[in-house]
């Protein structure tokens, strides 16, 4: 639903300062006093820390502190589970605290009157190892005889698929029907393995922070994040202290895609701010940056899905093995939208799904846009235009027959709750975009082609993904509207934690904002990213900000307008806005109802290849993405663009290579992000606007939406162009070439 | 970053004095776009740096007697924008404009390009068909180096101690002679080369004679004799077979390595292709 400034293509209100350079980020900012930290990294990838000495670094001049585990007052951390030292060394009283698991584990936290004198520091300090063997592959992590890399944990009830048997961190699983049986009836089964790669977040501003003590005495850490609150919660938990005493304040951030879900600097920071009573400062380089946090979930799998010749689907047997890393940071949650993705958007009346993530000793898997979708939609869309190909079906029409209508249930035993009429819809959109035509004998896809080594070819792919965590969690979002004014209202404050990490959310909460309270935009002011001044909003991620912080503006906005009528002045209303429930789906069946939203999307690829060379070129994306009802359309073509590079970039040139638990892609001249000569020349954003009954003015989720069906629309039109089926990626010219050669 | 001693002399005497001393470490810098990511990292370690873009002859660019000279501070971009290169050593010009991004062939120099002896540099191969000759002065005065004797392995070179690149002299190629550079990276903008392949020919009295580089396929960019002479032993153009031999020929020669950037095999497959490129490009014009 349109309105004055809902669906109104505004300006972002941080343009200009990011433009200018006045936007200020963690690594900006400085205090009075403030001294510099540098940490010391694992650089290993297993191994027990024996000692630590640190007394030629307490030496050097300027040094003033360096911390070890012995100083933690609570020596863990972790967003879904504590299975994270702070710090790794001996010292500390939590089992299997002195063992580091990859290369990014923190050791010592030099503290310094200089940036110099800390980084002499790190490097006085003497370490004594015992290396310990390496797992860096998720299969073998699962064999019998593979070394377990954790004390055991126990599950904990709320995350039933935290199993945390031997390295098996999670496990899902979906039984519906008998795809045995239905293999025996089949006219067409595909089986393929898989592999799907990482991929490095590489958002522009490395990791950084200032940590100090406030004016009322509460540790305060100034850096960028993605969910304040939940920082709160983990720095306060290891330092021992109640959440009032800790907090949390965002800068302007550098973008975050997932990548800052997890903590990284905040609680070594807060520790020495709380014990040396001053200022700290720490700045990340690159190549910390690229090693010190987590990466998507590299998986490997094996699919063996089957049709009828009419063109239906009748079932899919799917195993997925993932790489969790060291640490089970989201893994758990990253592998439940796996799992949900991993069998499409069908009505598939047989299926047996199992999703399995082990502990290794490569840099944890966790959160990056997507959350799971595009490992499962990777998955799922390949299998399905390789049965359409073995029907000698065109691969719209071959989605079109089996796409869920209305109440058909989705592999989890429900419907998707609002009849999913997007997902059609953008599907079509995008296959006419790029030249399908529909004829009186069903569709046609456009001719491939090319002039001399040169070979054109097509590809399609639809996807869809929750908004939220859900699963049973309760989803909520806290704001406040603050009305000022006597007669008329002058001014309006929104408080909202939500993280700006550069999706544009400042500009959308005080649109959203102005049209609630019907007042101009120029009035309305926002006060965000404080823990002091504001309850949780939940994490920017899961395409959920939106969608949440909306319904809780609204709420907050009625409620502050009945106080002004009612003449109070200032007029304050707090609402906190639950999202309709869900519930945990079966740990045996994957039955239940995990999710209240869900955003659809389709990409379609033209790629061009060299057959000499291998060379892939990506001459145009077009993504049809069904957004419910665009808050901006300027930030949702914004969000599509940068999407659909980051995924090409995912599918074409980036390639994360760990060996031997070891990165050896931890510079910008080794890990290759596209460049402007590398993306689409052309990018064609479809905005499709179904509401969401539930979202705010029928907004629903979009940020990683345009991400997902990406890869496999690429790989669909290499297909065409090439002849070939790849079935791992990034396609880059050397594995082209190898499947061209192959006979 | 370790700190280091920065100096910009106007005179050969005192940048010769500066890069002389005995007991330190001392490097001359152009546009340093490869030096100072090291530095960075502390994987070089100067204690003393000598600018030398403001050494008098550096940044000319000119016609002489036996063919052209380019300053060693020239950049990639102007070479690359230069209608005098372009006009008879064009083959250096492709080779300039395929290095790094914009950003970094607005400071990158002929010289540095070469001093780094980087394996896989773009002008090497171009440089290498033109049969350039590298001047140098130092404590002893000036010398010339042939290209083909320059480069002695992965960042190896002729330089002795004290010695800067000052200009290289380009010969006029052979009456109607046309070149080509090819190269593939992982991604289109700012790599480093995979492979790299320039090839340069020319009329003679029968048939035509061939010059073939390779960079990035052995511990120094390379020229293949045996390719160049099947290619030159044709009575006119090249035909299939011959194209065909000298290709088996120049893969032969070349020792690449498997890296992060491409495996051995994969090498190989290229310089057949790329060198396969260049012969076309380079019949077409002749």
């Amino acid at each position: 639903m349109k309105g004055n400034y809902v669906g109104q293509p505004l300006p972002r209100i941080d343009a200009r300062e990011k433009v200018t350079g006045e936007a200020r980020y963690p690594q900006d900012l400085n205090m009075e006093g403030q001294l510099y930290m540098k940490l010391r990294f694992a650089e290993r990838p297993h191994a027990r820390v024996l000692s630590i000495e640190t007394a030629e670094a307490l030496a050097v001049p300027g040094v003033v502190a360096v911390f070890t585990a012995a100083d933690v007052p609570v020596n863990e951390y972790g967003l879904q589970y504590p299975d994270q030292p702070v710090l790794c060394g001996p010292g500390s009283d939590r089992p299997g605290a002195d063992i580091v698991r990859f290369v990014g584990d923190q050791i010592a936290a030099v503290v310094a009157e200089t940036e110099a004198a800390a980084e002499e520091g790190v490097k006085r300090l003497k370490i004594t190892f015992e290396d310990l063997p390496v797992i860096d592959d998720p299969r073998e992590a699962l064999e019998p005889e593979a070394p377990h890399l954790h004390p055991p944990h126990a599950p904990i009830a709320i995350h039933p698929e935290l199993v945390f048997e031997g390295n098996l961190v999670s496990r899902h699983r979906i039984r519906r029907g008998d795809v045995e049986a239905a293999f025996a009836q089949a006219d067409v089964i595909v089986e393929a393995d898989y592999e799907i790669p990482g991929q490095e977040h590489a958002y522009l501003q490395p990791e950084a922070g200032l940590a100090f003590l406030d004016e009322e005495g509460r540790v305060a850490v100034l850096a960028g994040g993605q969910w304040a609150h939940e920082e709160r919660h983990q720095v306060a938990h290891a330092l021992g202290l109640p959440e009032e005493q800790v907090r949390i304040l965002y800068s302007t951030i550098g973008g975050a895609f997932g990548g800052r879900e997890d903590i990284s600097v905040q609680i070594v920071l807060a520790l020495a701010a709380w014990k040396l009573k001053r200022p700290v400062k720490i700045v990340w380089s690159r190549e910390e940056s690229i090693f010190g946090h987590h990466k998507r979930h590299r998986a490997f799998v094996h699919a063996k899905w089957a049709a009828t010749k009419d063109g239906r689907l009748i079932a899919a047997e799917t195993k997925v093995i993932a790489d969790a890393g060291a640490y089970v940071y989201t893994t758990n949650k990253v592998m439940g939208n796996l799992l949900l993705t991993v069998n499409g958007p069908y009505r598939i009346p047989n299926v047996k799904t199992d999703v399995l993530a082990a502990y290794t000793n490569n840099i944890p898997g966790g959160a990056f846009r997507g959350f799971g979708a595009p490992q499962g939609n990777f998955i799922a869309e390949t299998q399905v235009n390789k049965l359409a190909e073995a029907l000698g079906m065109d691969p719209v029409e071959f989605r079109l027959r089996n796409l869920v209508h209305g109440g058909d249930p989705m592999p989890w035993g429900r419907p998707l709750p609002d009849d999913a009429r997007g997902i059609e819809e953008t599907l079509i959109k995008a296959a006419e975009a790029i030249g399908w035509k529909r004829s009186e004998q069903g569709w046609i896809a456009p001719p491939g082609g090319g002039e001399g080594s040169k070979r054109r070819g097509f590809g399609i792919a639809a996807g869809f993904k929750n908004v939220g965590f859900s699963f049973g969690y309760q989803e909520n979002a806290w704001a406040a509207i603050e009305l000022h004014g006597e007669a008329e209202i002058e001014e309006a404050i929104v408080y909202a934690a939500s993280a700006e990490v550069g999706q544009g959310t400042r500009t959308v909460i005080r649109q959203m904002a102005a049209e609630a309270l019907a007042v101009p935009i120029e009035k309305v002011r926002l006060e965000a990213m404080d823990t002091a001044i504001t309850g949780s909003s939940g994490s920017v991620s899961a395409s959920r900000m939106t969608f949440m912080i909306g319904n809780a503006i609204r709420g907050a906005a009625a409620a502050a307008l009945e106080k002004w009528r009612a003449e109070e002045r200032p007029a304050r209303a707090e609402y906190v806005y639950l999202a309709p429930k869900t519930t945990p789906i079966d740990p045996q069946t994957g039955y239940g109802d995990p999710n209240f939203s869900y955003g659809y999307v389709a990409i379609a690829a033209e790629v061009e290849t060299d057959l000499v060379s291998g060379e892939v070129h990506v001459r145009r994306i077009v993504c049809a993405n069904d957004v419910g009802q665009a808050i901006n359309p300027r930030l949702v073509s914004g969000q599509i663009e940068g999407g659909v590079v980051q995924a090409v970039g995912w599918a074409t040139t980036e390639h994360f290579i760990q060996k031997g638990g070891r990165p050896l892609t931890t510079t910008y001249s080794t890990y290759l992000i596209p460049t402007v000569a590398d993306i689409p020349d052309e990018v064609e954003v479809i905005i499709v606007e179904n509401e969401e009954p539930n979202g705010p003015w029928g907004a629903r989720g979009m940020g990683e939406m345009p991400f997902i069906p990406v890869a496999p629309a690429i790989h669909h039109a290499l297909r065409q162009a090439t002849g070939r089926w790849f079935d791992a990626f990034p396609f880059n010219a050397e594995r082209i070439l190898r499947g061209l050669r192959k006979a | 970053m370790r700190p280091f001693d920065y100096y910009k002399p106007k005179d050969f005497q005192e940048a010769i004095a500066l890069l002389s001393q005995e007991g330190k470490k001392t490097f001359p810098v152009a546009g340093a776009t490869d030096l100072i990511p090291m530095a960075r990292d502390e994987r070089w370690l100067p204690d003393i740096v000598v600018d030398i873009k403001a050494l008098p002859g550096l940044r000319e660019l000119k016609l002489i007697d036996e063919g052209l000279y380019v300053g060693a501070a020239m950049t990639m971009n102007e070479i690359a924008a230069s209608p005098l290169v372009k006009s008879t050593w064009d083959v250096l010009a492709q080779g300039a404009s395929s290095v790094g991004h914009n950003q970094v062939r607005n400071r990158a120099t002929v010289g540095g390009n070469i001093a780094t002896s980087s394996p896989a540099a773009d002008t090497p191969p171009s440089l290498l068909v033109l049969e350039a000759i590298v001047v140098v002065r130092g404590p002893e005065g000036e010398r010339r180096i042939p290209i083909t004797e320059f480069f002695l392995g992965p960042r190896r070179n002729a330089l002795k101690k004290g010695e800067i690149i000052v200009g290289l002299i380009l010969p006029t190629p052979p009456e109607g002679a046309v070149g080509s550079y090819h190269r593939i990276s992982r991604r289109h903008g700012a790599d480093l080369a995979i492979v790299g392949v320039a090839v340069l020919a020319y009329p003679k009295a029968e048939g035509f004679g061939w010059r073939v580089a390779l960079g990035a396929v052995a511990p120094t960019p390379i020229r293949v004799p045996q390719a160049e002479a099947t290619l030159s032993a044709a009575p006119g153009k090249p035909d299939e077979a011959v194209i065909s031999q000298a290709i088996q020929e120049a893969v032969a020669a070349s020792r690449p390595i498997d890296d992060i950037r491409a495996t051995a095999k994969y090498r190989r497959e290229m310089i057949a292709t790329l060198m396969r490129k260049a012969i076309e490009d380079v019949l077409e014009k002749l």
